[in-house]
């Protein structure tokens, strides 16, 4: 990823930078990649126009970088749910689920990935950033996948990427239905955790450990 | 909407006539879409005598190479985002998942009479799970994260588990 050469500076200068890409993303879910506006987002974030020019080379190169951002720190929060849970079974279980809690971040988290799934269909920016991310999610499923069948608590003969989009593809469906208000987020979590027993072939559920469940 | 207006050779003062938002004019072409779709796929269910097959034929309609299909996708999640924020469009998009989810519930139950798929199976529930899995697997098929052939082999897969398919009873 192309990084502008100036990098905002000390501890002042962070915080600002960090604002402006959340608020960046926050803009993004309410208005759209295509109803987002720099002047919005110098506004919101109360710094200069000159200022955000100054951090951010273009529009794409501000969407760009908040869309990273807004990714590490969901990976972040997820690390923090996630630590202390060993069974990697569980571990995956509880983190294909604790995204379809009924919660103010997963309310924005998928309005903001939809949003870019949804530009992707349009925009060569959007598709390069919805293919890399989209790529790593089901790599990481996937890995987790492998970890399992390693210790023996998937059975061997499940493919692991197969079975990675197989529980991905429904998850952003339901994003879709619960965003609508179509389903229930509680009756998202129940499909997704039916879909997770009968895809990894799990013999009965594993520990509950973890399991924020309705 | 301009785009709109020339190649549908007529002045942006008719379209603004008929279509008083970019919004409107696609949610018209929303709906006009899922009319003509609908009656497509219950001409092409009337040809299919096996249950399963028509179970089959509907999810895996909307992963097909077809540009009426890649319009409909693109229409479904412009209309989708913007359901987000508004009543109006929330029916419509509500609308046309209820049909979508029921027809494939009814499919799985004609099948279940026939004993093509076992009786067990929640229809409803494995309904919803599917169509689900095609409207995320769909978008990625439409930005090119991922290749048809595995979309397809995905639901294929999928189908196999969810309704307790033996892969040799497929047609």
């Amino acid at each position: 990823m192309a990084k502008a050469s100036i990098e905002p500076s000390g501890k002042t200068g962070e915080e600002t930078y960090a604002r402006i890409l959340e608020t960046t993303a926050w803009l993004i879910a309410r208005d759209g990649i295509r109803g987002m506006r720099m002047s919005h987002v110098a506004a919101e974030a109360g710094v200069s126009n000159g200022l955000l020019h100054y951090y951010f080379a273009s529009r794409e190169d501000l969407v760009s970088r908040a869309f990273d951002a807004f990714y590490d720190k969901g990976t972040l929060r997820y690390r923090e749910r996630l630590a202390g849970i060993e069974h990697p079974v569980t571990r995956l279980r509880v983190e294909l689920l604790m995204s379809l809690e009924d919660h103010l971040d997963n309310r924005l988290d998928w309005m903001i990935w939809l949003e870019v799934a949804r530009d992707a269909m349009h925009d060569e920016g959007s598709r390069k950033l919805y293919q890399e991310k989209a790529g790593i999610w089901i790599a990481d499923v996937a890995g987790q996948i492998q970890k399992a069948k390693d210790a023996n608590f998937v059975p061997a003969s499940v493919n692991t990427r197969s079975a990675a989009l197989r529980l991905i593809a429904p998850m952003e469906g339901f994003g879709w239905y619960v965003l609508i208000g179509e389903v229930e987020w509680d009756e998202a979590v129940a499909c997704i955790d039916q879909a997770f027993m009968i895809e990894l072939g799990t013999v009965g559920p594993p520990p509950p450990e973890g399991i924020v469940h309705p | 909407m301009a785009a709109v207006a020339r190649e549908a050779g007529v002045s942006s003062a008719l379209l603004h006539y008929y279509f008083a938002t970019r919004e409107d004019l696609i949610r018209l072409a929303f709906e006009y879409h899922e009319t003509r779709e609908t009656a497509r796929g219950e001409e092409r269910l009337a040809t299919i005598d096996d249950p399963l097959a028509r179970v089959r034929d509907v999810l895996f309609r909307e992963l097909s190479d077809d540009e009426v299909v890649r319009e409909g996708w693109v229409l479904w999640s412009e209309m989708s985002r913007t359901a987000i924020f508004r009543d109006d469009f929330r029916a419509s998009v509500a609308d046309r998942s209820a049909r979508w989810v029921g027809l494939v519930a009814n499919l799985i139950a004609a099948a279940q009479d026939a004993g093509r798929i076992p009786a067990a199976i929640d229809p409803v529930s494995a309904a919803l799970r599917l169509t689900a899995m095609v409207d995320g697997i769909g978008g990625h098929v439409i930005v090119g994260s991922l290749s048809r052939a595995e979309a397809r082999r995905t639901v294929d897969l999928a189908m196999n588990e969810m309704l307790h398919l033996n892969p040799k009873d497929q047609t």
